[in-house]
């Protein structure tokens, strides 16, 4: 009797499936090597790389993080061996026709899309030809040499910040502490991240010493699709946001909650809350203000408030089902609700040419128009 | 929707194409007049991205603007783009059509001469108050406010003032006087609906409900809005503006006149006017033959041409109508106003007049000018 309990608890743990609870998933040797040598030879040009990456087959060689989120054949996500990648930058000769939420960094690479107004200068060397005597802009910190405050395109020598900063740039400069094997929720399927252990949402945290990250929802497929998501729908990522957060990062000057706003003023500080006025008539754009139940706001998203994946809002809180609407007096609009992180193909990493919003042009209610709802008419 | 539906909506929309309706609610691109983040590149936003529009200094903005009220209406042409402008940055000829816009020019005010405008703190050229008449407006009468929109006192209604005058707001003419900013105290105006105040789509009963439909965003005043703000305007015409008046407001009893709009500052001009001993407002031209009156602007009495040099104003207008292009004395389209001989932000002369005062000589022999388009015989 008793080998036959034993014998079942063996067997179950082997044949039962479970869940397994990571951001990645499948044969390490995807992703790692051990020694960077295959036949006695390097196994490949410009590593070796931190955590023992390899650099992928068909991947950008720019960095360790780029190599395996690039592609020049897919704009959104890869297959690598049973696991599926996200792919942040895609360097085919033409502009990609769909991409994910955050963007595609085609339109800021050199030789590429070549933009600096429309992406974030992650590409080692490539400096922001606009930002080189200004730093982020908005911003007031300064610390080291070449701080992801100032610029995301040379390595960072300074004082470590908890998070060993040195030397990382680019990725590294919002990703601060990734965590690829963090148990958040199994790979290509969505869930809630919102601690340090499932390493927060899409790795984004703030320095150590605030013990703080973005908190939100994870759409399994990254939004894949984008601008073409149709509205109404439930299949895209939910975020947190803070309407009485007064400061800016995660913890200065009041901090500014901890939803993506906190996480852009961070070194985007003058954009925050505390810099845009405290309320209508606003100096700055709001983020984080609660998206009014009245006037035009009243009639965000139509008649049926539908949630478009183009124009994200954020929820007082989150969980694991999101929302098909938006609604007013409950739902903040955010940086989010207009940039996307990464790049887009719109100056100032917009989701919309700004250029061609017009007050009077009637259109649809999309862009600007879809929270100013009548500034179209 | 039906077929015939459609075709409906169809007719009405062409209809309305073609109807010269013109809303002044502002139109185009929106980056010509907001800047999210009033930065650049990390800078101040610059001319060039922003269609051309000046940037102000002062930034950033309420209302995510790039220029603030003067930055904004101020250049070297009578209009730009769209926009009125009422500082010129190069001396006009004069004020009047072809010339200046209806309300006038800070132009000389803003220059210096503090007797040819209002001291608005706002414009870049003023530094501190009126140096001959402090900071309390001339006949001024804390009771005269609030007006229609019932939104707080001018300046509290302190008996005198330690606050300027600004553009708008609780010590402005513009907008809310419950707000302590020019945006808040026009907030959504630019963008609202004020076809209620337009020739061809007039309706009254609409007018004064808000700031957005009040006469110039002049809190609760009625009014007919000449498109191009009397750039181009003709006596005898429709196309000036047309003011609201009454006969006979000594008591602010009709908050809704341009002559309150003065008053709220100016009370007792407006009020204490006795038997004249101070000039009338808000009161009929007499229709009397045996008075100088009647013969308004080198008329006969009846249908007079209406005259955009000495304006005077109408009680009510026509549902979908047009400005007068002609008034007769003694009906309620020959209203005495004080922008009758004044114009509200300046002139080239003292007193804001509309005309020089001091060359206006009993008679002279003018003619049909001045004091003499109303008190048509004093100069003969």
């Amino acid at each position: 009797m008793r080998t036959f309990i034993y014998l079942s608890i063996f067997f179950g743990l082997i044949f039962v499936p479970y869940r397994v609870f990571a951001a990645v998933s499948g044969p390490c040797s995807n992703c790692h090597t051990m020694h960077y040598s295959q036949d006695g030879q390097p196994l490949g040009t410009d590593g070796p790389h931190q955590h023992l990456l390899i650099e992928k087959q068909g991947g950008h060689h720019s960095s360790a993080c780029v190599t395996c989120h690039s592609s020049q054949t897919s704009s959104t996500y890869e297959d690598l061996g049973g696991c599926k990648v996200p792919i942040v930058f895609y360097y085919g000769s033409s502009a990609p026709t769909e991409y994910l939420a955050g963007g595609n960094f085609w339109w800021v690479k050199e030789g590429l899309g070549n933009d600096d107004t429309k992406g974030h200068n992650v590409f080692l060397g490539e400096d922001d030809d606009y930002l080189k005597d200004t730093g982020a802009p908005g911003g007031s910190i300064s610390c080291g040499t070449h701080s992801c405050h100032e610029d995301l395109s040379q390595p960072y020598t300074g004082s470590d910040m908890v998070f060993v900063l040195n030397g990382k740039y680019g990725c590294q400069g919002c990703h601060l502490n990734v965590k690829h094997h963090a148990k958040d929720h199994a790979n290509f399927e969505s869930g809630l991240v919102d601690s340090a252990d499932k390493g927060w949402y899409r790795f984004l945290s703030g320095h150590g010493f605030t013990g703080k990250g973005v908190k939100g929802y994870e759409y399994k497929d990254w939004e894949a699709g984008h601008p073409n998501l149709a509205p109404g729908g439930d299949a895209h990522n939910e975020y947190i946001g803070d309407a009485t957060a007064t400061g800016y990062g995660f913890q200065q000057s009041g901090g500014a909650g901890d939803g993506v706003t906190a996480f852009c003023t961070g070194c985007h500080n003058d954009f925050c809350p505390g810099g845009q006025g405290s309320s209508s008539p606003y100096k700055r754009h709001p983020s984080d203000a609660v998206i009014p139940n009245s006037g035009e706001y009243a009639n965000v998203g139509g008649d049926s408030h539908l949630y478009d994946p183009l124009s994200p809002v954020a929820k007082p809180t989150v969980d694991t089902t999101p929302d098909t609407t938006v609604n007013p007096g409950t739902d903040m609009v955010m940086c989010l609700s207009c940039h996307r992180p990464h790049a887009s193909p719109y100056p100032d990493l917009l989701r919309w040419d700004y250029l061609s919003q017009q007050a009077g042009g009637g259109g649809s209610d999309t862009g600007c128009f879809y929270c100013h709802t009548q500034k179209n008419d | 929707m039906k077929k015939w539906s459609w075709l409906a909506v169809v007719i009405v929309g062409v209809m309305l194409l073609f109807s010269g309706v013109a809303v002044a609610k502002v139109s185009g691109p929106c980056v010509n007049c907001h800047t999210m983040h009033w930065s650049q590149h990390g800078k101040t936003p610059t001319s060039s991205y922003h269609g051309g529009t000046t940037i102000g200094s002062d930034g950033p903005y309420e209302t995510l603007l790039v220029n603030d009220c003067a930055g904004c209406h101020s250049g070297d042409s009578a209009i730009i783009g769209a926009i009125p402008i009422v500082l010129r940055t190069s001396a006009p000829t004069g004020t009047g059509p072809g010339k200046s816009l209806a309300g006038g020019d800070f132009y000389w005010v803003n220059a210096g001469n503090p007797t040819k405008g209002h001291d608005v703190i706002d414009l870049p050229g003023i530094t501190g108050q009126d140096s001959n008449i402090g900071l309390t407006p001339p006949g001024w009468d804390p009771n005269a406010t609030p007006g229609a929109l019932g939104d707080e006192q001018i300046h509290d209604g302190a008996s005198s003032w330690t606050n300027q005058l600004t553009c708008a707001g609780k010590y402005g003419c513009h907008g809310r006087h419950d707000e302590t900013t020019n945006a808040a105290a026009i907030a959504g105006a630019h963008h609202g609906d004020d076809s209620c105040l337009k020739p061809g789509s007039v309706d009254q009963s609409a007018q004064g409900a808000d700031i957005t439909t009040s006469y110039r965003w002049l809190g609760g005043i009625e009014g007919i809005e000449d498109p191009d703000w009397e750039w181009t305007a003709t006596d005898g015409t429709t196309d000036h503006n047309q003011y609201k008046g009454v006969n006979g407001n000594s008591s602010y009893g009709d908050k809704t006149t341009i002559s309150y709009l003065c008053a709220q500052c100016h009370g007792y001009f407006h009020s204490d006017i006795g038997s004249w001993t101070r000039h009338p407002t808000d009161i009929v031209l007499p229709s009397d033959t045996s008075k100088e009156y009647y013969m308004y602007n080198g008329g006969t009495g009846t249908d007079n041409d209406y005259s955009v040099v000495a304006p005077v104003g109408s009680t009510t207008f026509t549902d979908n109508g047009y400005p007068e292009a002609q008034i007769t004395p003694g009906s309620t389209d020959s209203i005495v106003l004080c922008i009758s001989c004044h114009r509200a932000h300046g002139t080239e002369y003292d007193d804001l007049l509309r005309w020089d005062y001091s060359s206006m000589v009993a008679g002279g022999g003018a003619g049909n000018v001045g004091c003499f388009i109303c008190h048509t015989t004093k100069d003969d």
